[in-house]
């Protein structure tokens, strides 16, 4: 489950250099960023632009973490693929983070 | 809504075109083999995006569940086919581990509806297949459980290859 971080000041960027999120990883993915979000900063970005499945697992998975961060940070994604937006809307969780169409590089605040 | 019946079993799908027919081991590395040989059939026959990924989404999680609750403690194959039936296609799931709770699907609310929790980890696995089939049912046979999900043809399949 590869991960690949990039620090920009208070925004974390992390992006999952994977196909699938899914049943098969879902335990390995939250065990990696549970260890990458103990690095302190107000906002983290899960960039997905590659992942093109996920299922049940790797959206628990997703929910895991938006926890782990707690009340007082965010947990944003960005460039959902077609098929993984698909499952966060119709299990209606979309509507529980923030989703940006691309990772805004470069910029400090939301867009 | 889809139903509840056994419907899916007793429909003649004799004259249906079998798509795929594999088994594959019990575990989750297996069950994505399993998905992109269900894509890739899929895609030869060219249906489009939204029609394979209606199939994919649900048998993820039918697949899955097999995995985690039937062989839960134990080991076996699960064997996995797919047939074209008129305006959709039917998927039956076999396996010879635990039958379901009850003997039949659970509850197949989203959990933040049914537990009321806004933040939940799992429980969506059912959900999303009963709200995207046409029709779902479960048969225990002695000892092995039979799956059949229809999924209907989406708008943009209807008017290709893979609608028979």
């Amino acid at each position: 489950m590869q991960l690949i971080t990039d620090p920009q000041g208070d925004l974390l960027i992390v992006r999952a250099a994977e196909d699938r999120i899914d049943a098969a990883v879902a335990i390995q993915f939250k065990d990696r960023m549970r260890e990458i979000v103990q690095e302190p900063s107000q906002r983290v970005i899960l960039d997905l632009s590659q992942v093109v499945f996920l299922d049940s697992s790797g959206l628990g998975a997703v929910v895991a973490v938006m926890k782990l961060l707690g009340p007082d940070r965010k947990l944003e994604l960005a460039g959902l693929t077609p098929t993984v937006e698909k499952v966060f809307r119709l299990t209606r969780m979309d509507s529980v983070f923030t989703i940006h169409s691309k990772v805004p590089v470069g910029q400090r605040h939301a867009v | 809504m889809p139903s509840d019946t056994n419907s899916a079993q007793n429909r003649n799908v004799g004259k249906g075109l079998a798509l795929l027919d594999i088994s594959i081991a019990s575990d989750f590395l297996a069950v994505r083999g399993a998905l992109r040989q269900v894509v890739t059939v899929l895609q030869n026959r060219s249906a489009p995006e939204d029609m394979i990924d209606l199939v994919q989404i649900v048998l993820a999680e039918a697949l899955n569940n097999v995995v985690e609750h039937a062989y839960c403690d134990c080991s076996g194959t699960i064997r996995l086919s797919l047939t074209c039936i008129e305006n959709g296609i039917l998927c039956r799931i076999e396996d010879c581990g635990h039958p379901m709770p009850e003997g039949r699907i659970p509850e197949c609310q989203l959990p933040q509806e049914r537990e009321g929790i806004e933040l939940p980890e799992g429980g969506f696995g059912w959900y999303l297949i009963r709200s995207l089939s046409r029709e779902v049912s479960y048969t225990r046979m002695r000892f092995c459980n039979a799956l059949s999900i229809i999924l209907d043809c989406t708008q943009s399949t209807k008017s290709t290859r893979i609608a028979s």
